[in-house]
């Protein structure tokens, strides 16, 4: 059974023009949204001042969380896949807080208690979460397990490693212990400024993209453009684990 | 559009379909990693 779907894979002529331009496009759309992206880390010039400062420096530790926010495609990527089919702003605003708890929590606990996980392992798990809701949003737990697993719980269990891979990061930028609690809260308030910037730029685009006829279509070509980006991040990850 | 509202059996993408899916993406994403990611 499963050989006969290979090959329907690698001939293309399964899939119809129009979804496989979609899914080209999308896939550019990725590929020209990652870039310095990729990298995902703090630009080194922000490494290096996040190290020369010491005391508290509140705007500059909120900039520099709404721009690791901005900046990182995986946050985005999840926070993308888990409002697809959200259309009213009273459960898009739960499932953002979900996850904003989730984040926060293990970040500051994180930092606080010093609690670093390998930046690779953790950056790895975070693409499994795109891989996850991508495959959520298509449906695919219902149609292989038959029965939909906890879309809020899923959410908050993700955010929580979302805010692991965050705390591992401001570890290893080795911020001064003077300061270190409020300049961490800036940092936490900059990141959901952040996410808030990118979540209504999402909700203004999914808000035309939904008043078109091919949406539903498009939307499972999209999903899968983003489990494709989800997998690229864990392959890119975990090349990183094993290289360095 | 499947994970909102539960949709009958029948409304759900076939297995083969959600296997295509995910392996296309699987080996798409390895492409990719290989031939544009990684090298730079």
């Amino acid at each position: 059974m499963f050989p006969s779907q290979v090959r329907g894979v690698l001939g293309l002529p399964m899939m119809n023009r129009r979804h496989a331009l979609a899914f080209l496009t999308l896939l550019l759309m990725l590929l020209g949204a990652s870039g310095e992206a990729l990298a995902h880390a703090v630009a080194e010039g922000d490494k290096g001042y996040i190290q020369e400062i010491y005391g508290v420096h509140l705007l500059s530790f909120m900039y520099l969380g709404a721009k690791h926010m901005v900046t990182g495609y995986d946050h985005i990527l999840f926070l993308l896949g888990i409002i697809f089919f959200l259309y009213r702003m009273q459960h898009i605003a739960i499932y953002v807080s979900l996850f904003a708890i989730g984040h926060s929590a293990t970040m500051l606990l994180g930092v606080y208690f010093n609690i670093g996980i390998n930046s690779y392992l953790i950056d790895a798990i975070i693409g499994l979460s795109v891989v996850y809701k991508a495959l959520d949003n298509i449906g695919a737990y219902q149609r292989w397990f038959g029965f939909q697993p906890n879309t809020k719980v899923a959410t908050l269990v993700f955010g929580l490693f979302h805010g692991f891979g965050l705390s591992s990061k401001i570890i290893e930028y080795d911020i001064s212990p003077d300061g270190l609690v409020p300049n961490l809260l800036a940092f936490n308030v900059g990141v959901e400024i952040g996410q808030l910037l990118a979540l209504s730029a999402i909700l203004i685009v999914m808000g035309f993209w939904r008043r078109t006829t091919g949406f539903l279509r498009h939307a499972y070509t999209a999903n899968v453009a983003m489990m494709c980006a989800g997998f690229m991040l864990v392959g890119y990850q975990l090349t990183g684990y094993f290289i360095a | 559009m499947y994970n909102t509202d539960l949709p009958t059996r029948a409304e759900l993408p076939s297995t083969g379909k959600l296997l295509r899916s995910t392996l296309m993406a699987a080996v798409i994403a390895v492409a990719l990693l290989i031939t544009v990611v990684l090298p730079c």
